[in-house]
């Protein structure tokens, strides 16, 4: 990639499929639009770490960072909590771990570190086995089950 | 097929996007990911119709650059900051250890008043959308219907004198601040400063663009409005501005108007 993407040619071919990411997690066609602009600025900002093949991961993964942050934004804001987004992941169709509560998931999005997060919902939100967001987050698949146990555990510790 | 039925949006999007490779494709079950690509493609239409790419992406590069030059903003006041923090700490341990230092202190620069100490900024156009339980405040960028009540108010941060003007998708340019032309473009410095009018939105296609436009002497309001106007229904040109101004541009994203909207022009609140 050069120093300047061509902006215009990257939303026209990544747009819809950020947006279609960003209204799935947030639920709200207004943020979703707004949260799809947050993630070309970080893929202004961010440029250098695009390579030459498949954007779409990258681009997909920013964009769920952007929403993310914006949940837990909200979960800040209590004048502006939405907790739909929350009832909906946890009643998702296809979620692998069905033992993964609502409580789970509040701390999940309120407390945990991004790169958690981020695995938590591909893989139980977004329905990847652990090998595929082993693969997406460029981590082991054992790393990444290690991150899940620990975060079901103390999240569950926390809810007793 | 190794997987589950169930395909991923994130695998159906990267092969509807010819990004996904052949061995992950393989363990997807054909007709579904067929079924799913079509879907994706017809949204695809959906999207870039509702949205289309040219102004979406003026908007995004005018969020980038407003995002740059409040990191940097943010960093000098970090860096007057922490200077000033400095400089407080010496003061102190200079006031402590030298019994012979006291009454100069009240001469220092960090002691003086706002007036002659003023740490200046860039002058900030920040735009409200009234709502249903009060008003939100809308980020460049944002989506804008027909028939949304806008409110404009500024902060000068320094600035001696601004207008505030608007253009859209059909070319016309509104003059915000001052009420007139002919009228002061001194700008009020205490704080952020509300125009007198809300103004609602017509069904102008494509875009709401809000310039505000400063300098340290009095600007010219007819020959800025005049260049505005010759830029026509473009929202990514600057204004070809006199010497010594600066410009702020804040764009907004025009939905569809609905049918049964009726088109109202800038409209004065009464």
């Amino acid at each position: 990639m050069g120093d300047s993407i061509d902006v215009e040619e990257m939303y026209r071919r990544y747009g819809p499929m950020v947006l279609r990411r960003c209204r799935r997690l947030l639920g709200d066609e207004e943020q979703a639009l707004d949260a799809m602009q947050d993630t070309f600025v970080r893929l202004i900002r961010y440029q250098q770490r695009l390579t030459a093949q498949a954007p779409s991961s990258l681009l997909y993964r920013m964009a769920t960072h952007v929403c993310l942050n914006r949940i837990r934004s909200r979960k800040r804001a209590p004048a502006t909590a939405n907790t739909e987004l929350l009832e909906r992941i946890a009643t998702d169709e296809g979620v692998e771990e069905r033992s993964l509560s609502r409580t789970i998931l509040d701390r999940l999005f309120g407390r945990e570190p991004v790169s958690t997060r981020m695995i938590a919902v591909l893989h139980w939100h977004d329905g990847l086995t652990l090998a595929e967001t082993a693969a997406e987050v460029g981590l082991s698949v054992s790393g990444v089950r290690k991150r899940l146990r620990k975060l079901q555990a103390a999240s569950l510790g926390e809810a007793q | 097929m190794n997987r589950s039925k169930k395909i991923p949006a994130l695998f159906s999007e990267q092969s509807a996007l010819g990004e996904l490779s052949p061995e992950r494709e393989r363990e997807l079950d054909p007709a579904l990911l067929a079924e799913q690509k079509a879907a994706i493609e017809s949204s695809n239409r959906e999207i870039l119709q509702s949205h289309p790419s040219a102004p979406m992406a003026a908007a995004i590069r005018l969020r980038a650059e407003q995002r740059k030059h409040s990191a940097v903003a943010g960093k000098r006041i970090l860096v007057w900051a922490s200077a000033a923090s400095v400089a407080v700490l010496c003061l102190i341990a200079w006031a402590l250890w030298s019994p012979m230092l006291a009454p100069v202190v009240e001469e220092t620069a960090l002691l003086r008043t706002p007036e002659t100490v003023r740490m200046k900024g860039s002058a900030q156009l920040i735009i409200h959308r009234q709502t249903a339980g009060g008003a939100e405040v809308l980020l460049p960028g944002a989506v804008v219907r027909p028939g949304d009540r806008l409110q404009l108010s500024y902060l000068a941060r320094g600035a001696g004198h601004g207008i505030i003007l608007s253009l859209d998708g059909r070319g016309q340019v509104s003059l915000h601040f001052p009420k007139n032309p002919t009228a002061s473009t001194a700008l009020a410095q205490e704080g952020e400063q509300n125009l007198p009018f809300s103004y609602q939105l017509d069904d102008a296609p494509g875009f709401e663009r809000f310039v505000l436009v400063t300098a340290e002497k009095a600007i010219p309001v007819a020959g800025v409005l005049a260049k505005a106007r010759a830029l026509g229904a473009d929202e990514r040109i600057p204004l070809n501005l006199p010497v010594g101004c600066r410009q702020v541009d804040f764009l907004l994203q025009k939905a569809d108007a609905p049918k049964a909207t009726p088109a109202i022009k800038w409209r004065p609140k009464p």
